[in-house]
């Protein structure tokens, strides 16, 4: 397979189009990246309130409770982990580029954002996975609370 | 540029149009020394720079002597 050499830009007429759909999905997964950050926050706090409200209670109820709150505090921290802040140097595709055919450039930039793209991805999967585990815990600690609650004005 | 186009007709001349995406992304493969993060050397930044290159080497070993350099 011999070398072809850089293409001009009709033959590559959708590269713009390509490209404005990369950009669009970039600003897109950090807003969901963002998003899931802040439920995570919220979480978090939630956990610590639960904790905090419970307090030294002496009770099975209320120590699993307060253990199911402390784990989802944990989850939720665990979701801000996978940081999404990867993006390109502006200045190594200056030295690197600037004298390289628009178009050639234009592609390299191109299968770059490809992979930061779905590696990025991959990374919101896991956020959102951490979160919805820090959402149940949570959810059981107040379950538990509650019911303990019940059980002890019933009783 | 046709994804499902015969991979061996890319000769020179007019084989631009016979060459599949992938072919492509093997002339013009990510730069691993693109990416960057405002925080530094991070572990992400490791990470997609490991991607690059082997998804760059790859592709040379798939389609030998078609990288642009």
């Amino acid at each position: 397979m011999q070398p072809i050499g850089t293409p001009s830009e009709e033959q590559v007429p959708s590269l713009g189009v390509v490209e404005s759909v990369l950009e669009r999905e970039d600003t897109s997964y950090r807003e969901r990246a963002n998003g899931l950050d802040g439920k995570a926050g919220l979480i978090l706090g939630a956990a610590g309130v639960v904790v905090a409200l419970i307090g030294t209670t002496a009770s099975v109820t209320a120590i699993v409770g307060q253990a199911l709150a402390i784990a989802a505090g944990a989850a939720a921290a665990w979701v801000i982990v996978p940081r999404i802040e990867a993006t390109f140097a502006p200045r190594d595709l200056r030295d690197r580029y600037l004298r390289a055919a628009e178009v050639r450039t234009r592609l390299v930039v191109l299968n770059a954002q490809t992979l930061l793209h779905e590696e990025n991805e991959a990374r919101l999967v896991t956020k959102a996975r951490r979160l919805r585990s820090a959402a149940v815990l949570l959810l059981g600690s107040a379950v538990i609370i509650l019911v303990s609650a019940i059980l002890r004005t019933v009783g | 540029m046709t994804p499902d186009s015969d991979l061996n007709g890319c000769a020179a001349g007019d084989g631009w149009t016979q060459l599949t995406t992938e072919q492509v992304e093997a002339m013009f493969p990510a730069d691993p020394d693109l990416f960057h993060s405002p925080e530094g050397e991070t572990r992400e930044v490791r990470r997609l720079r490991a991607a690059a290159r082997a998804r760059r080497d790859e592709l040379d070993r798939k389609y030998p002597g078609l990288r642009v350099s």
